[in-house]
């Protein structure tokens, strides 16, 4: 894609003309009506796409960025007001949920943003304000096959979480041959426990709760064996699931000091190797307007940012200040959550999405783990026991969470017992609370969108230096918190700068005013027709100085990969 | 429109082709001929040619297309290997050969081609068809096509990148500025711009050469230095931005370069290196490869590319509180092995079977950044035997070897995919010949070739020659040669404690391999300078052509500069005479090299009767070949699965279950590696149980046997 042109006056240098006070949008077709109090299978969140698409078709473009590994479409929705400029020449958002395929409300909350947008145009004035200058895309499912599998296939809360990629596990010859199974054939993937001669137990019933397992203390005997998820030994190597359906990590393998297997588990056999991530970084390369990110997980109520890891080049101070900015207002728009830094207040990842986003692209990028898990934290004590956990499904979930013990005769184990937490339970909170979370991240992100760098040319101070010679002073103000070139892409080389010029007339010498008032002046030595401006900081102006020869009227041009376009006429007098 | 002017002896004229053609006439230089045709080296066209034609003319021949080139070429693998059989081709140990993945590299072209010639003229013999019976040859002679034929251009330059079009300078243009031929000589070399903050001068000894400016030699710079060409966007840098796209050979993931244009903007970025990778990740059966580049790693030992950190000798803090489960102190550092002693023990990791890798993934040791000791013990050797054959081929054994670059297949063919890897830069200058003193010019001692000797065959080399090893070695005067010999005759003193002796007094610095950077390099240091005067004088004397005498140039802005400097390919591809023995000594090492793969046979399967319908069954497999069935990396990076040893049990056989089913190794050494599995089973009297041994890359075996028979 070419982004930068020769040409002095691209028509991507008009001047965006936001109508004066804009009406909701009219929509085409009866809009979508998700209910944001559940979680839908891929195919139903496909169809809410191309309901919005027929809606709002002049708004919104609807397209297939690539294919999953076993072919189904990867939709993106791109929202922007088409009347303000073109969308390569507006600061965007990129917004993607359900990395995981177990992480399945990050395609809700993403949707919520899609409705949210769309539906209150006109009417809010940030929202109004976020499309006429900025670009949204959003994909809703990155891992559309592990959705349908999880949807679709026994799985439980934490499985399946790969992408659909056979993987020799157990490295026997045979793959993917001993995964978890629903042995009993009730629909859901639980956890299975056999009762043993006390003495040969590692847990016991808990004597107020028989449903609870407690692990023995000191001093204690056992009379059960907790045996982990429900399946058996498939393949006669004498252990249970362990070789189950992938397993490649669709956020490890990203391209960012990716790490191979046997350092990060899951990275796949090389950066990339998935079409499914695969498909969202060429898109990347293809879209350098992007300049804020937000990757949708679960769970555990984190808004996270990188490094990924503590070998990982540190971040530079100026970029924490932004990631800062925006990461602690997250947290008083989502409560119970806390703004973290993967290596040091998680694990080590290498590969992730955000990592290479950041890395790659200077992208200030955030993965929100949605769900912190609070409600059933009854006490509010900050630690949710089983007792808790039990109660909070017999009295406020009404026991839609639990699947009593059964007796289930184990073709390894014998007599055991099936039984356990739903698919869904504790990483996706009940459905009267994933409207809250849904709404909440959704502010979080227009937060975040909210400080897309925003440039406007301040007044222009012209001064006669001779004949038809002129200086002119253009400060650049950017009136939003993130920068349009961050430390990190300027100090790597990542992007071209932005780059300023001026029509009309001849530039004889140019460069950047560090201090105007002392005069400290950096001259660019070389093409001052082209100045280099390495960016203007987030809520900062940068002074740009042309030494023009001309007459009449000149139009300085200011041109950013992700703050947009600029144009301003000043009059040589 | 070509605004250089070219000026030389005083006389001007207005277009660089008419200046280009004047000049040739008064230095007697040919012409540069349009799209120079090199009978010695194969355009891609020529490649595909052959290839084509070897699958069209040999049954062994298979022509598989791997992918395509960025700029729409096929990216070719011949497979060479007996059809038919009971092993398929892609089940049989392989050995990769991938030519000129850095693009300029047209001498590796060659060789892959003679090493295909070699195996299909070969196939009809019985030797010939045995090796095709029983490994299987994966040859890419041009892995890099949109780069093959910048030797054959109008205006021969190294090119590295793919069609992919780059903005190299980062100033929002794309390919502006490119280098020029401009003395229109047909070549790229280089430019010296007068400049006292250039950095460079000439050298005093020869002022064709440019050496850097030095305060500890107090040497101060007169030029810059850069390659030939204009400055076409005004940015005051010289030709950084050019045509040519992504570097495949930077590409690949193994310490890989980041934010650097040309090396793609990640791992596995250009379509020939994913095709590469693919490739060669789905042969399983691949063992062994090797690369024709311009690094050689048997002729210098490869160096660390740096990145992450060998969880051998790092330390770690153990978080807080996993050392408070493990017992650790949170504020003491640990070797891995260290906490994986006590870790191995704990419940919980027991419980959750986790391993020695998950453990330090945890700690965030990071990848392995050198070649493993025992891997290079095999290199050593395979070195040894590589210089051999290069001796009888009349080629130099002991020139500099570069090293191979970050992101380059070399390294993630190891790194990565665990194979023994070899970059061979098949030919090179030699080392300029020492004027030793008179009667010891042949086979001068080095203190490694003295370690290696018995006493015996130490002074059997005579006093003169010990003396003049001595005073090379700068040994003190007073252990003269007669005094050692006496003290090797009498027992006091080996060869080999000698040369520690002298090891240990700061001596013996005589034997070094040499330096490990190209002449065409800007290594600096008085080395670097050293090895680029014998390139010099080597071309002086065979490839008068080679050097571009430096020629005075004007540049578009006024600039005066003066173009020259060694030819792009001199140093590189010789001419076809020259080659030959290189092509023939290289393919004979890679058939050596085929021939020394691992091999696991079943050597032993028998069983006995424990009474009451139970037998045990015992097999044992072994490694019958040279090489080990992993490298260490391959075992510690689980590229390959481990050596297995499998039971499978005929009518009314029930094996008693014990343990796991398969006995497994992840790693047989060569020669002397062994695998024993056993195994219970119940069985009638002549029942059958067969035992298979199975392998990625190392062939697989099996045997059955009678229960209560033995074998």
């Amino acid at each position: 894609m070419a982004v930068t042109s020769l040409l002095p006056l691209a028509p991507a240098f008009a001047a965006p003309a936001p109508a004066k006070s804009p009406e909701p949008l009219r929509a085409a077709a009866t809009p979508p009506q998700p209910t944001f109090d559940r979680v839908h299978p891929y195919e139903e969140i496909v169809s809410y796409l191309k309901g919005y698409a027929a809606a709002y078709p002049k708004w919104t473009r609807l397209e297939s960025i690539g294919k999953s590994g076993e072919g189904r479409d990867l939709w993106m929705i791109t929202i922007t007001n088409p009347d303000t400029g073109p969308e390569m020449g507006k600061p965007a958002m990129y917004i993607d949920g359900n990395t995981h395929a177990n992480e399945v409300q990050g395609t809700e909350t993403a949707l919520y943003t899609v409705d949210f947008l769309l539906k209150n145009y006109g009417k809010l004035p940030r929202v109004t304000e976020l499309l006429d200058r900025a670009v949204f895309y959003v994909l809703p499912v990155v891992n559309a096959d592990g959705r349908a599998a999880w949807f679709g296939k026994p799985s439980n809360a934490s499985y399946p979480r790969t992408v659909m990629v056979p993987v020799d596990d157990d490295r026997d010859g045979r793959v993917d041959e001993d995964g978890p199974d629903d042995l009993d054939g009730d629909g859901v993937l639980t956890e299975m426990r056999k009762k043993v001669p006390l003495g040969q137990g590692t847990h016991r019933l808990d004597p107020k709760d028989p449903r609870i397992l407690v692990p023995v203390g000191p001093e204690e005997l056992g009379d059960y064996l907790s045996l982990g998820d429900e399946g058996s030994d498939e393949d006669g190597d004498g252990r249970v699931n362990e070789d189950s359906v992938g397993y490649v990590d669709p956020n490890r393998t990203y391209g960012y000091l990716w790490e191979p297997e046997y350092v990060e588990s899951g990275a796949g056999p090389y950066p990339l190797s998935i079409p499914e991530s695969r498909a969202i970084a060429l898109w990347g390369i293809a879209h350098p307007n992007v300049a804020a990110l937000q990757s949708y997980h679960n769970s555990g109520g984190m808004i996270l940012r990188g490094p990924g890891a503590k070998s990982d080049p540190p971040y530079p101070p100026q970029d924490i200040k932004v990631y800062d900015l925006i990461g602690k207002e997250g947290e008083k728009t989502l409560p119970d959550y806390k703004y973290l830094i993967s290596w040091k207040d998680l694990y080590t990842v290498h590969g992730a999405t955000t990592d290479h986003f950041y890395g790659l692209h200077g992208v200030i990028a955030f993965t929100n783990e949605l769900y912190a898990g609070a409600l059933e934290d009854i006490n509010h004590d900050g630690t949710t026991t089983d007792e808790e956990r039990i109660r909070f499904n017999d009295v406020i979930a009404l026991g839609r969470q639990f699947a009593d013990w059964k007796p289930f005769k184990h073709p390894q184990y014998g007599d055991v017992e099936i039984g356990g937490y739903r698919q869904d339970v504790g990483r996706v909170p009940e459905g009267w609370f994933l409207q809250q979370e849904a709404h909440r991240n959704n502010a979080f992100v227009l937060f975040h969108a909210y400080h897309l760098p925003r440039l406007s040319i301040g007044e222009v101070t012209v001064k006669k230096m001779g004949d038809r010679l002129w200086r002119l002073e253009v400060p650049v103000l950017n009136d939003r918190g993130i920068p349009s070139m961050t430390v990190q892409a300027r100090t790597n080389k990542l992007h071209r700068p932005d780059i300023a010029t001026v029509a009309g007339g001849r530039v004889v010498a140019s460069g950047l005013i560090d201090d105007p008032f002392l005069n400290k002046i950096t001259m660019q030595d070389h093409r001052p027709e082209r100045l280099m401006v390495p960016g203007v900081n987030g809520l900062s102006t940068r002074t740009l100085l042309f030494l023009v020869e001309g007459d009449g009227e000149v139009t300085v041009q200011y041109d950013s990969l992700k703050g947009g376009k600029l144009a301003k006429k000043v009059a040589l007098r | 429109m070509n605004r250089i002017r070219t000026h030389s002896r005083g006389r001007r004229a207005a277009s660089a082709c008419v200046a280009a053609a004047l000049l040739a006439g008064a230095l007697g230089a040919p012409a540069p001929a349009a799209a120079a045709k090199n009978p010695d080296y194969h355009s891609f066209a020529e490649v595909e040619g052959a290839l084509q034609g070897f699958a069209r003319q040999h049954p062994e021949a298979r022509l598989l297309t791997i992918g395509r080139s960025a700029g729409g070429r096929n990216l070719y693998v011949l497979q060479i290997a007996a059809p038919g059989g009971a092993v398929p081709p892609d089940e049989r140990p392989g050995v990769f050969v991938g030519a000129n993945a850095a693009g300029y590299f047209n001498a590796g072209t060659e060789a892959a081609l003679h090493l295909a010639e070699t195996l299909l003229a070969g196939a009809g013999g019985a030797e010939g068809r045995k090796r095709l019976e029983t490994t299987t040859f994966y040859i890419a002679p041009a892995l890099n096509p949109d780069a093959q034929d910048g030797m054959f251009a109008n205006v021969r330059s190294r090119r590295g990148g793919n069609s992919m079009v780059l903005d190299r300078d980062r100033d929002g243009l794309e390919a502006e500025d490119p280098a020029d031929d401009l003395n229109g000589d047909g070549r790229i070399t280089q430019m010296r711009i007068p400049d006292p903050t250039g950095g460079w001068l000439a050298d005093s000894g020869d002022p064709r050469l440019m050496v850097r400016a030095d305060a500890m030699k107090q040497l101060a710079g007169a030029y810059r230095l850069v390659t030939e060409g204009r400055d076409d966007d005004g940015d005051g840098v010289y030709n950084e931005d050019g045509k040519d796209g992504v570097w495949m050979d930077r590409n690949f993931p193994h310490a890989f370069p980041l934010a650097t244009p040309e090396a793609g903007i990640w791992p596995s970025y250009a379509p020939e290196t994913k095709a590469v990778l693919d490739f060669v990740l789905r042969r399983r059966n691949l063992a062994a490869a090797v690369v024709y580049g311009p690094a050689n790693n048997l002729l210098a030992a490869p160096q660390s590319l740096g990145g992450g950190g060998d969880a051998g000798s790092q330390k770690f803090k153990v978080p807080p509180q996993a050392a408070q489960g493990l017992g650790l102190d949170p504020e003491t550092e640990y070797t891995l092995d260290e906490i994986w002693e006590v870790a191995q023990d704990n419940p919980f990791i027991k419980q959750n079977g986790i391993t020695k890798d998950q453990l330090a993934q945890f700690l965030g040791t990071g990848p392995a950044t050198r070649v493993d000791a025992d891997d290079q013990a095999y290199l050593d050797k395979l070195g040894e035997g590589y210089k051999e054959r290069l001796k009888k081929a009349g080629l130099s054994g002991d020139r500099p070897g570069a090293q191979y670059g970050k992101g380059g297949l070399t390294p993630w063919l190891y790194y990565q995919a665990g194979l023994t890897a070899l970059e061979l830069d098949v030919w090179g200058i030699p080392k300029a010949e020492k004027k030793a003193e008179a009667g010891a010019k042949d086979e001068a001692l080095t203190p490694d070739k003295v370690a290696a000797m018995t006493s015996e065959e130490m002074l059997a080399v005579g006093e003169e020659k010990i003396a003049a090893f001595l005073k090379e070695n700068k040994v003190p005067p007073q252990f003269g040669a007669k005094q050692v010999m006496d003290a090797l005759r009498g027992g006091q003193l080996t060869p080999k404690a000698m040369v520690d002796r002298m090891k240990q007094m700061g001596a013996g610095g005589g034997s070094g391999s040499g330096n490990p950077g190209g002449a065409g390099g800007a290594g600096g240091a008085a080395t670097g300078n050293e090895r680029e005067r014998e390139v010099l004088a080597w071309i002086d004397q065979n490839r008068p052509d080679g050097f571009a005498a430096w020629q005075a140039v004007t540049l578009p802005d006024g600039t005066r500069a003066e173009v020259g400097g060694l030819d792009p390919f001199v140093e590189i591809a010789p001419p076809g005479a020259a080659l030959q023995p290189a092509l023939a000594a290289h393919t004979e090492t890679v058939l050596d090299l085929a021939g020394k793969l691992a091999r696991v046979e079943l050597v032993s399967l028998e069983s006995k009767d424990l009474g009451g319908g139970l037998y045990r069954v015992r097999a044992v497999a072994a490694n019958r070949g040279y090489m080990a069935t992993h490298t260490k990396m391959d075992a510690r990076a689980r590229a390959h699965l481990p050596v297995r040893l499998e039971l499978r049990t005929g009518d009314g056989v029930e094996r008693i279950p014990t343990g796991t089913p398969a006995a497994t190794s992840e790693r047989l050494e060569g020669t002397t590696g062994t695998l024993a599995g056993e195994w219970l089973v119940r069985a009638p009297r002549g029942g059958q149980v067969t035992v298979e041994a199975l392998t990625e890359n190392a062939g697989r075996d099996r045997k059955t046997v009678s229960i209560g028979k033995g074998k």
